[in-house]
């Protein structure tokens, strides 16, 4: 039996999902975009380091490894390429005479730059689906599309529905197919058949070469059907709970926009959900303590300080002709970004030591 | 207050049934009638019936006799289109709870698919959130509220489903078929939860079922719908069967008896055993007469129908020595003619073997011999999905010897069907071996013969199989399986039964030596089973070997020859099925459990009649 939360990581367990959705988001946000605006090496190489860490931290070191295990050949061909097709550049790393190709140092640093800004916002988004679960996602959404936000989550539902249904069609045709295969009396009715169409042999061929996909294409339109036939239950399913039953009705719908006492009625909706019109709510509820107010101040702070002092300090970062500018980073700059970018990873922090001096104090 | 939807009466104001208000609670219908369009015959006609505030509804009759268009009656946003007439009263809102618990979740975390209703309403999230609270805990639910639906078992989905319908405070609930895709133990939860809602909020249920072992005790009364059904062969009595009767329950199993006894195998087990062996009383009536004896006594054991295995022991032990007093008064009075009766009464333990099983397993003394004979033989088998997962087979050993059918019975996850898919070839073992002979073919049926299905009719779904399916043979299995009027239909317009002799059927044209099936009676009336019963009996006769994997213990009990039980990753205790089930105290079947220590070595309906009903 499946036990409530089994389903999610142990990252769940921690300080920071305790944070605000809004205070998350932006965090994600600004760390995101930080790392998209400088390519300066201290600046991609802190965000790589600290989500690395932070991924290793919350998600586990074996899902680190998991991710760089296919980031580091892609970003292996991310630089390769760069340093190949990009002819930028002045200081000549080699050349090679038969085809008159130049590799040049900046192109080399530019495809370094490059690759790891990608793999710090991959990184990146790796924690961010640790957090940022569909009901926080749905949480910051529905107030703004809710028919969307409530088409993602009946999507959710739909899809391990749909493996379900895949595996068990799969599995009945491949019962099938392995038993009418191995069956010793088909050769002898294949040809009393053929016998009557009169194309022995090149049919039988093509009947056992086509024979998987006949069945693949088969088992979809099984799957289709399925799923189609299913789907009216579970519209009809929607509609004896209510849904849309206030628009079921648009006369009544027209005469209750006219009513003025909307609010008072809320309590007593449920009875006659057909006598009012309103608009689909959302379960969904995050508290907004002042902790969170307060990590909302310090990410807006940082995230703000960090992005502008990196934009000015170093805007005279170029790659081409010649690599310059990156003695430019302001301390502030540098700072403003690690502790933005460690942000989760002091909360732990702090977390800890508090424990820590809680049960010495005891 | 009720919920009307009007739309639909402008749409044919003409031709639709009146719908008013009652007081809360209840349901009135006067002479409803209903026609498809495009149909010619009606599928309701005239029906009334009434339910009062608080009563628990038991609707039954057999499959295609309208009872899911009564219930969708009932539901105002479900209304079927089509032509009706009469008078709908129904006072408050009504919820719905539909057969398939998988197809009725529309969202991804169980707290949302409890909100789901009062979302529909506009309620304020505060409210919403303490309603969702309330009603978890009212089903215990709360450890779930997190997790994602599709990782909870049928039945917890169908609590689910329940519980999602009643945070909307429905006055009357109507459920259909809630438990057919449930497996037994599931089945009783759900019922027990249902009972509970209407005992303890007062909740009008409507509910159709045909799982009447649990109902019977709990309902206040039923409905019996009478068909035109396909299956009454004139047509007199297809015209005159139209209907709806209402009886309390203890006057439906009287009815059973008499005017409708094709419904008698749809009782639960004691109530079954005490109405097949109302002949008893018949003779014991002779003997007391001759004696003079008063009349309560056999009236009482008469009228009063045991519901379960604790009133059906009561009956059957009153009966036993009414019996007993009976042949001992008639064998001092007139030795000859009560020899009968009292002979067979001392003859209380019978054969491991009665013939009443059905089978013919006289033939096969020992059933269990060992290894030599067998057809699969599996060695140490281990299984699991995942690494990170506990082992689901343990170190399991088994033998199935060959043209027996064998039985594997077990709780929920215990790991049968997996079982079943490691024989198939499905999975591969981690570790042991599973010995097949290599000329033997192997078919599985699945769970749900919609997996079975893959085109637009019956019969290109046969010759679907490949070039090797002759018409001749389609035609032969399909006259077998009793499904050659069906050949041309969708395989998704197949009611239950149906479709399960249909995915059967299709099976079989593969023509394999050993079947595998699993859960073949889940969704089946008590019909359609002993008919898949009886075809199982038929194939075993033919010499195949057929592996069912069940929770139903009555029917294992009727058409296995061995049984084993499956738990803890292994197959513990694998035995002659009459055996099996004697040993067993718990999991047993009814009659087991109802006739232990009062006769001995009843396992089936048919074992305790032989004994308490002798030719």
């Amino acid at each position: 039996m499946q036990v409530g939360r089994s389903y999610r990581g142990y990252s769940l367990e921690r300080r920071f999902a305790l944070l605000h959705p809004v205070a998350m988001m932006l965090f994600f946000a600004g760390t995101i975009v930080i790392s998209l605006i400088s390519y300066h090496p201290v600046i991609l190489g802190l965000s790589f380091a600290l989500a690395a860490i932070s991924v290793a931290y919350y998600a586990g070191i074996k899902a680190l490894i998991q991710s760089l295990s296919w980031l580091g050949p892609m970003l292996i061909i991310v630089i390769l390429f760069n340093t190949v097709f990009n002819r930028r550049g002045a200081t000549e790393l080699f050349t090679i005479e038969r085809f008159q190709m130049t590799f040049t140092q900046e192109s080399l640093l530019f495809g370094i730059s490059v690759a790891l800004m990608m793999a710090a916002i991959i990184l990146w988004f790796r924690l961010y689906q640790e957090f940022m679960t569909s009901d926080r996602f749905l949480y910051l959404f529905a107030p703004i599309a809710p028919t969307l936000a409530l088409s993602i989550t009946m999507i959710q539902r739909w899809i391990p529905l749909t493996k379900y249904r895949w595996q068990q069609i799969r599995n009945a045709d491949k019962m099938l197919s392995d038993c009418s295969s191995s069956y010793p009396a088909s050769a002898q009715s294949d040809t009393v058949h053929d016998a009557a169409t009169q194309k022995s042999k090149g049919r039988h061929n093509r009947v056992t070469r086509f024979a998987p996909y006949k069945s693949l294409t088969h088992s979809l339109s099984a799957l289709m059907s399925w799923s189609m036939e299913d789907a009216i239950q579970a519209a009809d399913s929607m509609q004896a709970r209510g849904y849309q039953a206030n628009t079921g009705n648009r006369d009544s719908v027209r005469a209750l926009n006219s009513d003025s006492d909307g609010e008072q009625r809320a309590g007593t909706v449920h009875k006659s959900p057909s006598k009012k019109a309103f608009r689909r709510t959302s379960f969904r509820y995050f508290r907004f303590i002042s902790h969170d107010a307060v990590a909302l101040a310090l990410i807006a702070t940082l995230a703000l300080l960090a992005g502008l002092a990196i934009f000015f300090s170093t805007r005279g970062l170029a790659f081409f002709p010649i690599y310059r500018g990156a003695e430019d980073l302001s301390i502030t700059a540098a700072l403003a970004a690690s502790l933005l970018m460690s942000f989760p990873l002091l909360l732990e922090g702090k977390e800890q030591l508090r424990w820590r001096l809680s049960a010495q104090t005891k | 207050m009720a919920t009307i939807r009007t739309d639909k009466v402008e749409e044919s104001p003409t031709h639709m049934a009146s719908r008013t208000q009652c007081s809360i609670g209840e349901v009135h219908v006067r002479s409803l009638s209903f026609s498809y369009p495009e149909s010619e015959v009606p599928t309701l006609s005239s029906l009334s019936f009434q339910a009062a505030a608080g009563d628990f509804i038991l609707l039954c009759g057999q499959t295609g006799s309208g009872k899911t268009t009564l219930l969708r009656h009932l539901v105002p946003a479900l209304t079927p289109h089509g032509q009706s007439s009469g008078q709908l009263e129904i006072g408050g809102s009504v919820g719905f709870v539909q057969q398939d618990p998988d197809n009725q979740i529309v969202t991804d975390i169980v707290f949302h698919e409890l909100a789901f209703a009062l979302e529909s309403q506009g309620l304020a999230t505060q409210i919403i959130r303490r309603k969702v609270a309330e009603i978890a805990s009212y089903f215990g639910l709360e450890y779930l509220l997190e997790a994602k639906t599709h990782s909870l078992s049928g039945g917890q989905k169908q609590i689910l489903n329940l519980a999602a319908t009643l945070v909307a405070e429905p006055d009357i609930l109507v459920l259909d078929e809630p438990t057919s895709e449930l497996d037994p133990i599931a089945a009783q939860n759900f019922l027990r939860h249902l009972a509970r809602v209407n005992r303890e909020l007062g909740t009008t249920v409507l509910c159709c079922e045909h799982r009447l072992e649990e109902v019977l005790e709990m309902c206040d009364k039923v409905l019996l719908m009478k068909s035109r059904s396909s299956s009454s062969k004139d047509a007199a009595s297809r015209a005159k069967g139209l209907g709806i009767q209402s009886y309390t329950p203890k006057d439906f199993v009287e009815s059973c008896r008499t005017e409708n006894q094709n419904f008698a195998l749809y009782l639960p087990e004691p109530t079954r055993i005490a109405l097949a062996s109302a002949e008893i009383s018949a003779k014991i009536d002779r003997y007391a007469t001759q004696e003079a004896k008063p009349e309560t006594n056999k009236e009482q054991a008469c009228r009063d129908w045991p519901l379960d295995v604790r009133s059906g022991r009561r009956w059957l032990k009153s009966t036993y020595s009414l019996l007993a007093q009976a042949s001992s008064n008639a064998s001092e009075s007139e030795a000859t003619t009560a020899k009968a009766p009292a002979v067979k009464l001392k003859a209380t333990t019978i054969p491991n073997y009665p013939e009443s099983s059905g089978r013919q397993s006289k033939g096969n003394p020992s059933v269990i011999s060992k290894s030599n004979l067998s057809i699969i033989t599996i060695r140490d088998l281990c299984f699991r999905y995942d690494k990170a997962e506990p082992f689901i087979l343990k170190y399991l050993n088994a033998e199935f010897s060959p043209g027996q059918t064998h039985g594997i019975v077990g709780g929920n996850a215990a790991g049968k069907s997996t079982l079943l898919g490691l024989i198939a070839g499905i999975y591969k073992p981690q570790l042991g071996k599973i010995r097949k002979d290599k000329n033997l073919r192997l078919a599985a049926l699945p769970q749900n013969p919609k997996a079975s299905f893959v085109c637009d009719t019956l019969a290109e779904d046969f010759y679907s199989l490949g070039a090797s399916t002759s018409p001749e043979e389609v035609l032969q299995i399909a006259q077998d399986m009793d499904i050659v009027h069906l050949l041309d239909q969708h395989p998704y317009d197949l009611s239950g039964g149906e479709a399960q002799k249909a995915a059967l059927a299709k099976v079989l044209l593969t023509k394999p030596d050993i079947l595998l099936l699993d859960e073949p009676t889940k969704g089946l009336d008590a019909y359609a089973k002993q008919e898949v019963g009886h075809i199982f009996d038929r194939l075993a006769a033919q010499g195949k070997t057929l592996i069912i994997v069940t929770h139903d213990l009555p029917f294992a009990a009727r058409h296995t020859q061995t049984c084993s039980l499956l738990a803890n990753g292994e197959l513990i205790a694998q035995d002659q099925t009459h055996n099996f089930f004697l040993n067993n105290s718990f999991y047993t079947t009814p009659t087991n459990r109802m006739t232990r220590n009062i006769i001995d070595g009843c396992v089936t309906v048919n074992d305790a009649l032989e004994v308490l009903n002798p030719k």
